[in-house]
């Protein structure tokens, strides 16, 4: 069995069907950046992708003037490679919301957020500036199974390394989803993995409120994260 | 009386007889030998990859639905299918005539064709209508293998739901740019188009109340290209994509509940 690249090393997404269907997506991104202006980009996995399909996205973050780099099953390695090469040029945003991991399902925590702390590495050498929003990952599975205990040590080890790098901001979106039995419902995430409009509401709004206070130029209130 | 030609995928499913009784054309053995290769013919689950078993609680869920539902129109096949109930042309138009969708992101023919063996079919009321809608995950697969096996499939349905109507949607293209995929999908249609609208290949027991419905065309725009204001990710529809284009399969159901 091949070893998993570590998530620090950039990777474009080989063609696995044989339609490019994923570089026609990452230069189609490109495009937007020269021809649009963005307040806050999205950029990540399935997850940010399938918001933008939501309720939520023209109610709340359209306004923002946001633009959604999301791209469904995404590594680490890819949007690493994406932010490497021009997505994050041309463009001047105030804020970037990073949102991936849960495909890396077969490398360790560790690895997974190595990798992340290497793509908010390269989006401050892009943008110096700009306010850096990582929302937890969000666990998965109708029920308790070992992919939600990665994910739930990912979020304890970027707990205790992100709030140290400055203009970096870790908001936790995925409590509210597993339910007193253990269960996740599919009105939160209709195939255990997806949010469905209800779902997204739950764990974006927060990620909105946020958004609005950097947009506003000032620094977040200290208790906007929900206490554990 | 000749055997079906899928002899090897009945021994697979749940006993039929009305399969084993088909009056099907007799197979040459290098048919058979041809069917027993084609991995679309032999119903069949995912792996659980990631080990977060996502699809086996979709299909218990399904199950269950079926169980305890009442609909008249059943869709069931892969992405396309499943994120067409968050759109609008679903929950103005196509919900309204009381469905469920069993889709699930991914699946391919085999996928789909254990479904419909596995629980997913066993209603309690009758069903007036089936959409399938699923073969375009299966890129491994010649074209002539995904064709056979969604005649597998519509064998499959009829065996549960006997002489409900069927409506097969025709696959899409994809890709941004031409590729092979799109000949590949347009092939699987010509053959659909042929086998259940030329009344030479009528086959009794399969073609009967089998609507082959097009959806694929416009979608290509002059210059070869697909727009993602159609497919946002040259694959998957969006809103409005969903609404010009699944609009004939409105109307066919439509058609066929009158009747």
């Amino acid at each position: 069995m091949v070893k998993m690249h570590p998530c620090t090393k950039p990777l474009p997404v080989e063609d696995p069907d044989g339609d490019q269907r994923w570089m026609s997506i990452h230069n189609r991104f490109l495009s937007e950046t020269r021809e649009k202006d963005a307040d806050v980009i999205f950029i990540g996995d399935s997850i940010l992708q399938a918001l933008q399909h939501t309720d939520i996205w023209n109610e709340l973050f359209a306004p923002l003037h946001c633009l959604n780099f999301g791209i469904h099953r995404d590594l680490i390695q890819n949007v690493l490679w994406r932010i490497q090469n021009g997505e994050l040029d041309n463009v001047r945003p105030k804020a970037v919301v990073l949102h991936v991991g849960t495909n890396n399902h077969q490398n360790t925590p560790e690895e997974i957020v190595d990798g992340i702390t290497e793509i908010i590495n390269s989006i401050k050498e892009k943008l110096p500036d700009v306010y850096i929003v990582v929302p937890s990952l969000l666990p998965r599975g109708q029920h308790p199974n070992v992919i939600r205990d990665k994910i739930n040590l990912v979020n304890e080890i970027l707990k205790s390394r992100l709030p140290i790098i400055p203009k970096v901001e870790l908001i936790a979106i995925d409590k509210g989803f597993i339910q007193p039995d253990g269960t996740i419902s599919h009105h939160d995430m209709h195939d255990y993995l997806l949010l469905t409009n209800a779902g997204s509401k739950k764990a974006f709004e927060p990620v909105h409120e946020l958004l609005l206070q950097l947009l506003n130029e000032g620094e977040p209130e200290k208790d906007l994260t929900p206490s554990e | 009386m000749a055997e079906s030609t899928h002899s090897i995928a009945n021994h697979r499913c749940d006993n039929s007889n009305s399969r084993v009784n088909d009056a099907a054309a007799a197979a040459d053995d290098n048919r058979l030998a041809e069917e027993m290769n084609n991995p679309c013919v032999i119903p069949a689950r995912p792996e659980d990859v990631v080990g977060d078993k996502r699809w086996e609680s979709m299909h218990k869920r399904y199950v269950t639905e079926a169980r305890t539902s009442e609909p008249e129109v059943v869709f069931i096949g892969d992405s396309i299918v499943q994120q067409l109930q968050f759109s609008t042309i679903w929950t103005e138009k196509i919900n309204s005539l009381h469905c469920l969708n069993f889709g699930i992101g991914g699946d391919r023919v085999e996928y789909v064709l254990w479904r419909i063996l596995n629980g997913e079919f066993e209603f309690n009321v009758p069903i007036k209508a089936v959409v399938v809608f699923v073969g375009t995950n299966n890129t491994d697969c010649t074209p002539h293998e995904v064709f056979e096996g969604l005649l597998e499939i519509v064998r499959a349905v009829k065996s549960k739901l006997g002489g409900v109507a069927i409506v097969l949607p025709t696959l899409l293209p994809r890709g941004q740019n031409p590729n092979p995929y799109r000949e590949r999908n347009d092939h699987v249609n010509t053959f659909l188009l042929d086998k259940f609208e030329n009344p030479a290949n009528a086959e009794p027991g399969l073609t009967e109340n089998v609507h082959v419905v097009r959806i694929h065309g416009g979608i290509v725009q002059g210059d070869q290209t697909i727009s993602h204001h159609v497919m946002h990710d040259y694959l998957h529809l969006t809103d409005s994509g969903y609404a010009k284009i699944f609009e004939p399969v409105h109307s066919k159901l439509m058609q066929i509940l009158k009747n």
